[in-house]
C-alpha cells in the first residue's frame, strides 16, 4: 500500500516539476529542441575524425568518438600501470616501495582537475617544435605542440589478413590446449602461452603474402548481401514482434515453473507478480516499438546490406599487395612549423588529459592490487614458498590468480570512474563530448538538449562496463556450495 | 482482492485525481511563504513576477550585475574582494540611477557559458559582460542589448620573429595553431576568416580553453602561434605579460569582426531597457558637454537646458516618468562619473586610450554618440 | 621418562615462549638487506635513486626559481581563502575559526586521546628532516649564502637526533598531546616574530611593506590558540568522568549543528525582526510543539492499534494537502506551516516504531520540540536578510566556499543515502526498482554534466516566485549525487548481516520499522565505515569541479581569478601550487585518520 502511495507522490512530482519547467521555459522564451543536430553551427574542432563538423550533430558525434578514444586507451594503459604499481608497493626493495607508497599518497589526495590543470602547464615548459626536434627526429618527435610518433593504419587487403588471423587464432588455441593437457599429465614445461604465441606469430608473418586466399569469402558475403535485399521490412517486423513476445512468454512459463516445483503451484508474493506483469509489459512495449517505428526493420535491413556489401567489396579479389602501411610524423611548415596529418599526434590538452587521468586511476588501481594480493590467505604464499617456488613463480601462477577475483569488481568501478573523469577534459580544451558540448550550446543556446546528450552518452558508456565487468565477474566466481 | 484493499486503491486513486487537478492549475500562484523585509542575500528570495523588474530592483534595493569577476581591466576581482573595472563601474552607474547609491551592487560572476542562461533564467538582472551584440543573440536568447559602451574588434596577435608585422593579415596564418577562449564569438569568427580563405590557405588549427589565462600561457610557451580575442584584451596582455625576449603584435588594423560590446538584458522590459539604455547615454551627454563628477556642482541648468533636464535640476525633468528619481543621473555622474572618466580609470592603465580609436568621442571622430536628453 | 610429583615435573614443562624481540638491523645490514639484496633490486634502487634526485631537484629549480612572484599568492591570500567577505566584518570568520577549533579541542579532550610518543621515533625524523634540507640546501638553485644556511640548518636538526638515538633509553616517551601544542603554538609565535607577507592592498594601491599577514593576523591566532588550549585542559583534566561520558554524548550532535549555526547566525548575521518573531513565529513554534507533542505522546502508547495508524495517515493527507491546496488559491499559508505539518505527519507515522513506556515517550516529545524549534528558527533564519554587507553572490569564497559545500552536502546526502540502500534492499519491488533506476543512473553520469543541469534547471524547476542561491542548488546537486555512492557503500555493510539477524528480530515481535532502526542499521553502517569515510574523501575533493561552473571555490580563485588581475597577470603556476599543497593537506589528514579509524573499530580483522 505505502508503495504505491509512494509511486503516486513520485510520478505526481515528476509531472508537477516538468509542467513547471515547460512554463517557465516558455515564459522565458528559451529555446529546447533537437533542430541543431541538423543545422550547422560554424564551429571548428581541434582534433578529432573531423575538425571542420557540418552540422551539430556531426559535431558531438566527433566528440564521443574522442571521448571514447582517450576511455579506452586510459583504461588499457591505466591497468597495466596499476597493477605495476601495486606489485611495486609490495616489493621487498624500500626505495620502490616507498616510491609507490609516496605515488599512490600524492595522487589519490589530490583532485583530479588539478592534476590535469598542473599536468598541462607542465607539457607547455617542453622545447618549442623546430624542423629538427625530438628525441629521434623523423619518427619520434616531443615538443610543446604534441607528441608524435608513426601512424600504423590498414589497406584494403587488411580485411583479409584478419580473416587469416582468425584462423591462426584458432589454431593457436588448440596448440595451447594441447600443450597445457600435456604439461598437466606429465609434468614437463611446454610452454603452452609462448608455442600459442608463436603460433600466432608464425600465421601473421604468412598472412602477409597468403592473404588473397581469403578472397573466396567475398561472393560468400555478396550472396548474403542479395538475401538481405529481397527480405522484406514487413516480415521482419513480424518476425521481431514473435521474437520479443516468445522470449517473454518463456521467461515467464520458466519462471512459474521454478516456483512450482514441488508438489502443485508455489505461493507467489506480490514481487513475483510484478515481476511477471514487467516482463509481459516490455513485450508489449518492444512489440509497440517495433510496429510504430517501422524505420526500425528498415534501417536494420539496410544497414544490414551495406555491411555485407563493404566485406564483399573488401575481400574481393584485386586486394593483394601489403595489408598494413606505416606513415611516418611529418611536419606542416608555413610561417610556422606544425604537425602534419601523416604521423599519430597527441596534442598538448589529450596527452594531459590521458597522463593526469591514467596517473590517477593507476594509483586506485594499485591500492586494489595491493588490498586483492594481501586478501589471498597468507598459507598461499607460505606453500608456494615450501614446495620451492620463488616469489615472482609464486606470484605469478598462485597468488594473482586468485587475487584477480578480489580484485576484478572494484576494478570496474575504477574503470566507469575513469570513463567519467575524461569530461574534465573541458579545463584544457580537448575537444570531448563536455567540451564540443559546451561549445556547441553556447552558439545555439539550447543547453539542455545538448544536457540530455550527455546523460544518455554516459549511461551508455556505462552501462556497456559494467555488463562487460559484470561478465567477467560472473565466470570468476567461485563455485560454492 | 478483500475490501480493504479496495478502500485503499480508491483512496490512492483519489489522491492521484487531486494532485492531477492541482498540477492543472499551476499558474496564478500567489506569494507564500515568510518575507520579513527586505532581503539583500538570501537563501530561498521572492521576488514579483508581475510587474517590471524595474519595481523588483527597487523594492529589493540593490541591483544584481552579472560580470565576468576575471577580465582584465573589465570587471577585475581585487585582493580585498573588490570588482573593479569598466563594465563593473557600469553597473555602478545603472544602480546609482534607479537606487540612489552606486554601492547596491550585487556582483554576480559568470563564465562566458552561463552568462545568457543566467540572464534568461533571471539570476542576474543584467549583463554587462564584454558581450558582443549579434543579430543572433538578439533573437534566439531571449534577451535584448542596450547602446555600445565599448566599440571592439577582433584581432589577432603573433610573434615578430615569426615574420609578422602591423600589415599582416589573416591570409598570413596558414597553418598557425589559433588559440582563443571557448564559447565566444571569437572562436566562430576566426573561424570564418580562415575559411573564406582562398584555396592556397591551407587551413587553421583552432584550440579552445575555458579560461583565457590558459591561452596566453600556451602562446607565451610557443605551443600556440597565434592568438586572437578582441583587440582591447590583446593590447592589455601585451602590455603586462610580453616576456622580455619576445616581441608581440597586433594585427590586422582593420579588425576581422566587428564587436561592439554592451549591456544585455532580458527582453519584452521596455521600462527597465530605457534605464539601462539612459543610464549609459547620460554618461555619454555628460562627457560631451564636459561635466564631470568634479565640476558637476557648478552645472546651470539655464545655460545648458539640456543638461538641466538631465540632472533633474530644473521641473521639466524626465526621469519621473520613467520610473526613476528626477536626481537619478545627477547620482550617476557625481557617484561614478561620465563616460571619459570611467574609461581612463579603467582602460589607460592596461594602454587603451580614446584618441584615434573607435570609442572617441563622435566630434573627434570616434562613434560614442548620444541621442538628446529632450 | 619417569613422572614424579616432585618440583621436576614443574622444569620438565617447558616454560611459554617469550616475545619475539624485534631485530633492529643496522644501518649496513639494513641497506644491504632492503636495497641490494638482488642484482634486479640494486639496479631498481639505482635507478628510483636517480629518479628521486631528478624529480626533487626539479620541484625546488621551479618553487624557487626567479620567475615565480610568490607576491601574487601572498597579497591575495584573504581571498583564496574567503574571497568576498568585507574586511570590517572579519571578527566573524575568526570568531567561526575560534568555535571550530576549541569544539575539536573539547571533542579531543572528552574522548580522552591520550597516547604517547617514543622519543627515538621523533628522533628518527628530525633526523630525517634534517638530512632531507641539508641535500635540498645543495640541489635547489640557491645563492651561495642561502645554500650554506639550509645546510647548517639541516645539520642542527641532524645531530641533536642522532644524540637523542644514541642517548636516551628506547622506551623513553613523551606525552603526545604535549608535543602536539608545542607543534601547533610554534608557528604561530613565529607570526609574532617573522615578517610573512610582502604586499598588501590598500585601496586599490599595492603597498609594499614586510608583515602585512603577519600583523592582521598574529593576534586572532594567538588568542584561539589559548582559547582551544583552554577548552582542552578543562575538558581533559578538570572534568570529572561521568560528566564527560555526557559531554561525549552531546558533541556529536554539536558537531552536527555546528554548521548551520555558524553560517545562519555568525557569518550572515540575519537581521531578525523581532517582532514579527513574537507574533507569528513563536505562536506558531508554541501551537505545533505543544498541540503536537500531545499528539505524539498518545499515538506512542503501546496499545494505540489501527487507530493511531489511521489517524497518522490522516494527518500526512492534510500535510500533502496543504501543498496542493495553495494551487487553488488558498494562498497566504505559509512555508513553514506546511514543512512543519510534513515533518509531524514524519513524526506521527514513525510513532509506532518507538513506542513503550513513560521515558521512551517523553524522549520521543522532547525530539519533536527540539525539531520544531530547529525548523522555525532555520527557516526564519534563512528568510531574514543578511546584515553582512557582502560584495558578491554568496558570501566566504575561496577555501571557505570549499569547506561549506563539503560539509553541507555530507550532511545531506548522508540520510538520503541511507534511504536509498534501504529502499534498494526492500523487498518490495516499486520501492527496489525506483531507488535502483536512480542509483544507477546518478552512478552512470560524470559529476560535471550534473552540475551544469542543475545550475541551469533549478530556476526553472520552481514556481516563479521563488529563487534559490546558486550555492543552495549546486549543495542539493552534490548531495543527491553523492547520495547514490553513499547508497551503494551503506548496500555492502546491509548485506553483510546475517540472516540470523532479521530472524531474531522478527521473532522478538519487533516490526519491520523497528527491527531496522533498532537492529540492522546500527550494525550495517558500523561495517560500512572505511568506505563512507573514503566516499568523504572523494566529495571533498571532487567540489574542486565547480570552479568549472564558475562559483568562486578555491580552484577557481587561484586559477582564474588572481592570473587576471592587473598587478598579477600571469601568476597561475603559483596558485596553483598552493591548491595542490592545500588540498593534499586535508585529504592526506583525512585518510590517516580513516585508516587509524578502521583500526580502532578493528573492521576487516577476523
Amino acid at each position: 500500500m505505502s508503495q504505491i502511495g509512494l509511486l503516486v507522490v513520485v510520478v505526481g512530482t515528476m509531472i508537477f516539476l516538468a509542467l513547471q519547467a515547460g512554463d517557465n521555459l516558455q515564459a522565458r522564451a528559451i529555446p529546447t529542441g533537437f533542430d541543431f543536430v541538423g543545422d550547422s553551427v560554424g564551429i571548428q574542432l581541434s582534433e578529432g575524425i573531423d575538425t571542420k563538423p557540418a552540422t551539430g550533430g556531426r559535431a558531438l558525434w566527433v566528440g564521443m568518438v574522442n571521448t571514447l578514444r582517450i576511455s579506452v586507451a586510459g583504461i588499457v594503459v591505466a591497468t597495466m600501470l596499476g597493477v605495476v604499481i601495486g606489485l611495486a608497493r609490495l616489493s621487498s626493495n624500500w626505495i620502490v616501495s616507498k616510491i609507490a607508497s609516496v605515488y599512490i599518497e600524492t595522487m589519490r589526495n589530490i583532485p583530479l582537475l588539478v592534476q590535469i590543470i598542473f599536468i598541462f602547464a607542465v607539457i607547455q615548459t617542453l622545447n618549442g617544435l623546430d624542423e629538427d626536434t625530438g628525441p629521434i627526429s623523423g619518427w619520434f618527435v616531443v615538443s610543446n605542440k604534441g607528441i608524435s610518433i608513426p601512424r600504423l593504419f590498414g589497406l584494403n587487403g587488411s580485411f583479409q589478413w584478419f580473416a587469416f588471423m582468425i584462423i591462426g587464432l584458432v589454431v593457436a588455441w588448440w596448440v595451447h590446449r594441447r600443450r597445457v593437457q600435456e604439461q598437466d599429465a606429465t609434468g614437463a614445461v611446454t610452454y603452452p602461452v609462448l608455442s600459442a604465441v608463436g603460433v600466432l606469430a608464425v600465421f601473421g608473418i604468412i598472412g602477409f603474402f597468403v592473404h588473397p586466399v581469403m578472397g573466396f569469402l567475398g561472393p560468400v558475403f555478396g550472396a548474403m548481401a542479395n538475401l538481405l535485399g529481397s527480405i522484406s521490412e514487413s516480415l521482419l517486423q513480424l518476425l521481431l514482434a514473435l521474437a520479443a513476445l516468445l522470449l517473454a512468454a518463456r521467461r515467464i512459463r520458466n519462471f512459474l515453473k521454478s516456483m512450482s516445483s514441488g508438489g502443485g503451484r508455489a505461493k507467489l508474493v506480490d514481487d513475483d507478480y510484478f515481476r511477471m506483469v514487467f516482463a509481459g509489459v516490455g513485450a508489449l512495449a518492444a512489440v509497440l516499438v517495433v510496429f510504430a517505428w517501422p524505420g526500425l526493420s528498415s534501417w536494420l535491413l539496410n544497414s544490414g546490406q551495406d555491411l555485407f556489401e563493404l566485406l564483399e567489396s573488401r575481400f574481393g579479389s584485386g586486394n593483394g599487395g601489403r595489408p598494413f602501411d606505416a606513415k611516418k610524423p611529418d611536419l606542416n611548415i608555413t610561417r610556422f612549423v606544425n604537425y602534419g596529418p601523416a604521423g599519430l599526434t597527441l596534442s598538448p590538452s589529450f596527452a594531459a588529459v590521458f597522463i593526469g587521468v591514467v596517473l590517477y586511476t593507476a594509483a586506485f588501481i594499485g591500492e586494489n592490487v595491493r588490498g586483492g594480493i594481501l586478501a589471498v590467505p597468507k598459507g598461499q604464499s607460505e606453500a608456494a614458498g615450501a614446495i620451492g617456488l620463488s616469489r615472482g613463480q609464486s606470484l605469478r601462477h598462485i597468488i594473482l590468480p586468485q587475487a584477480f577475483r578480489i580484485i576484478m569488481p572494484p576494478m570496474g568501478n575504477q574503470y566507469l570512474n575513469l570513463a567519467k573523469n575524461t569530461s574534465l577534459a573541458i579545463a584544457v580544451g580537448y575537444s570531448d563530448l563536455v567540451q564540443v558540448g559546451t561549445t556547441v550550446y553556447n552558439q545555439t543556446g539550447k543547453t539542455l538538449p545538448v544536457v540530455a546528450i550527455w546523460m544518455l552518452f554516459y549511461l551508455s558508456v556505462s552501462l556497456t562496463i559494467s555488463v562487460i565487468v559484470n561478465y567477467i565477474n560472473v565466470r570468476l566466481k567461485i563455485v560454492e556450495r | 482482492m478483500g475490501k480493504r484493499k479496495m478502500w485503499q486503491l480508491l483512496a490512492a486513486l483519489l489522491t492521484l485525481g487531486m494532485i492531477a487537478a492541482a498540477c492543472g492549475d499551476s499558474s496564478g500562484d500567489g506569494t507564500t511563504g515568510d518575507t520579513a523585509g527586505e532581503a539583500t542575500t538570501t537563501t530561498v528570495e521572492l521576488a514579483q513576477a508581475d510587474g517590471s523588474l524595474l519595481d523588483t530592483i527597487k523594492s529589493r534595493g540593490s541591483l544584481i550585475c552579472g560580470v565576468s569577476g576575471s577580465a582584465t581591466a573589465f570587471s577585475e576581482t581585487q585582493a580585498d574582494g573588490t570588482t573593479t573595472g569598466f563594465d563593473a563601474d557600469y553597473c555602478r552607474a545603472v544602480a546609482a540611477a534607479i537606487t540612489g547609491s552606486a554601492d547596491n551592487v550585487q556582483f554576480v560572476s559568470l563564465t562566458a557559458s552561463q552568462r545568457f542562461t543566467s540572464l534568461a533564467a533571471g539570476d542576474v538582472d543584467v549583463l554587462f559582460r564584454n558581450t558582443t551584440w549579434t543579430q543572433s543573440r538578439d533573437t534566439d536568447l531571449g534577451g535584448d542589448f542596450g547602446p555600445t559602451t565599448y566599440y571592439d574588434g577582433q584581432q589577432l596577435m603573433g610573434r615578430v620573429s615569426d615574420g609578422f608585422s602591423a600589415a599582416s593579415g589573416v591570409s598570413d596564418i596558414d597553418g598557425a595553431t589559433v588559440c582563443t577562449s571557448a564559447g565566444t564569438t571569437t572562436e566562430k569568427n576566426v573561424a570564418e576568416a580562415a575559411s573564406l580563405e582562398g584555396d592556397g590557405f591551407g587551413g587553421i588549427n583552432l584550440t579552445t580553453f575555458e579560461a583565457f589565462d590558459d591561452a596566453v600561457d600556451s602562446f607565451i610557451s610557443g605551443s600556440c602561434d597565434i592568438l586572437t580575442t578582441d583587440g582591447s584584451g590583446l593590447v592589455g596582455r601585451k602590455a603586462v605579460q610580453q616576456p622580455a625576449d619576445q616581441e608581440w603584435v597586433i594585427f590586422p588594423a582593420t579588425p576581422i569582426s566587428k564587436e561592439p560590446l554592451g549591456p544585455m538584458y532580458r527582453q519584452n522590459d521596455s521600462l527597465f531597457a530605457d534605464v539601462v539604455n539612459w543610464t549609459v547615454y547620460a554618461t555619454i551627454i555628460a562627457d560631451e558637454k564636459g561635466v564631470t563628477s568634479a565640476n558637476i556642482g557648478s552645472v546651470d541648468p539655464e545655460a545648458e537646458p539640456e543638461l538641466g533636464r538631465l540632472l533633474g535640476l530644473g521641473d521639466d525633468e524626465i526621469q519621473t516618468k520613467m520610473g526613476l528619481s528626477a536626481d537619478a543621473f545627477h547620482n550617476v555622474i557625481s557617484q561614478v562619473g561620465n563616460y571619459d572618466e570611467i574609461y581612463s580609470r579603467n582602460l589607460n592603465p592596461v594602454g587603451l586610450v580614446r584618441d584615434g580609436s573607435a570609442n572617441a568621442r563622435w566630434t573627434e571622430g570616434g562613434l560614442i554618440y548620444a541621442p538628446p536628453a529632450r | 621418562m619417569v613422572f614424579t610429583t616432585d618440583s621436576t615435573f614443574a622444569e620438565s614443562v617447558p616454560a611459554p615462549a617469550a616475545p619475539p624481540k624485534t631485530i633492529k638491523l643496522p644501518p649496513r645490514e639494513w641497506i644491504k638487506q632492503n636495497l641490494f639484496s638482488t642484482p634486479f633490486n640494486s639496479v631498481l634502487t639505482v635507478l628510483f635513486g636517480a629518479l628521486i634526485f631528478a624529480a626533487w631537484r626539479g620541484l625546488l629549480s621551479f618553487t624557487f626559481s626567479h620567475e615565480r612572484s610568490w607576491d601574487a599568492v601572498a597579497t591575495n591570500l584573504r581571498l583564496m581563502f574567503t574571497a568576498a567577505y568585507p574586511q570590517e566584518q572579519f571578527i566573524r570568520i575568526w570568531v567561526c575559526i575560534g568555535f571550530i577549533l576549541g569544539l575539536a579541542a573539547i571533542t579531543v579532550g572528552a574522548y580522552a586521546v591520550a597516547s604517547r610518543v617514543r622519543v627515538h621515533f621523533l628522533a628518527e625524523r628530525t633526523m630525517v628532516f634534517g638530512g632531507v634540507i641539508g641535500v635540498s640546501g645543495l640541489l635547489a638553485p640557491f645563492s651561495t649564502s642561502a645554500t650554506v644556511w639550509y645546510i647548517v640548518i639541516g645539520f642542527g636538526l641532524l645531530l641533536p637526533g642522532i644524540a637523542a638515538r644514541t642517548q636516551i633509553d628506547e622506551e623513553a616517551t613523551l606525552p603526545l598531546m604535549g608535543l602536539l601544542g608545542i607543534a601547533f603554538a610554534l608557528p604561530v609565535l613565529s607570526l609574532w616574530v617573522i615578517p610573512y607577507g610582502h604586499h598588501a592592498l590598500l585601496d586599490g594601491e599595492l603597498i609594499a611593506e614586510p608583515g602585512t599577514v603577519a600583523r592582521s593576523s598574529s593576534g586572532p591566532w594567538t588568542v584561539v590558540l589559548i582559547i582551544s588550549y583552554a577548552l582542552y585542559l578543562l575538558v581533559a583534566k578538570v572534568m570529572n568522568p561521568s560528566a564527560q561520558a555526557r559531554l561525549k554524548r552531546a558533541v556529536v550532535g554539536i558537531w552536527l549543528v555546528s554548521p548551520l549555526f555558524l553560517v545562519f547566525i555568525i557569518l550572515r548575521d540575519p537581521a531578525f525582526d523581532y517582532d514579527h518573531i513574537a507574533s507569528v513565529q513563536v505562536p506558531l513554534f508554541l501551537a505545533y510543539a505543544i498541540l503536537g507533542g500531545a499528539l505524539l505522546y498518545w499515538l506512542t502508547k503501546p496499545g494505540v492499534g489501527e487507530i493511531g495508524r489511521i489517524v497518522a495517515a490522516t494527518v500526512l493527507l492534510a500535510a500533502i494537502g496543504t501543498f496542493l491546496f495553495s494551487a487553488f488559491g488558498f494562498g497566504g499559508m505559509r512555508q513553514i506551516v506546511r514543512i512543519l505539518a510534513l515533518a509531524l505527519a514524519a513524526f506521527a507515522l514513525l510513532a509506532p516504531t518507538f513506542s513503550g513506556e513513560q521515558a521512551a515517550r517523553r524522549r520521543y516529545v522532547r525530539v519533536w520540540v527540539i525539531t520544531v524549534l530547529g525548523l522555525v528558527w532555520f527557516v526564519t533564519a534563512a528568510n531574514s536578510p543578511s546584515t553582512v554587507a557582502t560584495l558578491s553572490d554568496w558570501f566566504p569564497g575561496g577555501f571557505s566556499v570549499t569547506l561549506m559545500v563539503a560539509t553541507f552536502t555530507l550532511i545531506l546526502s548522508f540520510p538520503l543515502g541511507v534511504v536509498l540502500a534501504l529502499a534498494r534492499t526492500s523487498k518490495m519491488p516499486i520501492f527496489r526498482v525506483m531507488s535502483t533506476f536512480y542509483i544507477e543512473i546518478v552512478r552512470g553520469v560524470p559529476f560535471i554534466t550534473v552540475l551544469v543541469f542543475f545550475a541551469i534547471m533549478v530556476p526553472l524547476f520552481l514556481p516563479s516566485n521563488m529563487e534559490i542561491s546558486q550555492i543552495a542548488a549546486v549543495v542539493v546537486a552534490y548531495s543527491l549525487f553523492s547520495a547514490a555512492y553513499m547508497a551503494e557503500n551503506v548496500r555492502g555493510g546491509l548485506q553483510s548481516i546475517q540472516a540470523g539477524q532479521h530472524e531474531a528480530a522478527e521473532a522478538l515481535g519487533m516490526t519491520g520499522t523497528q527491527k531496522t532502526v533498532f537492529i540492522v542499521l546500527p550494525q550495517a553502517l558500523r561495517a560500512s565505515i572505511p568506505p563512507l569515510v573514503g566516499q568523504t574523501i572523494g566529495t571533498f575533493k571532487e567540489t574542486s569541479l565547480l570552479a568549472i561552473i564558475g562559483v568562486f571555490d578555491f580552484l577557481f580563485v587561484a586559477r582564474t581569478l588572481i592570473p587576471t588581475q592587473t598587478f598579477f597577470l600571469g601568476s597561475l603556476k603559483e596558485g596553483l601550487l598552493v591548491v595542490c599543497l592545500t588540498y593534499w593537506f586535508f585529504t592526506y589528514n583525512m585518510s590517516k585518520a580513516s585508516q587509524r579509524l578502521e583500526q580502532r573499530l578493528g573492521v576487516g580483522e577476523r
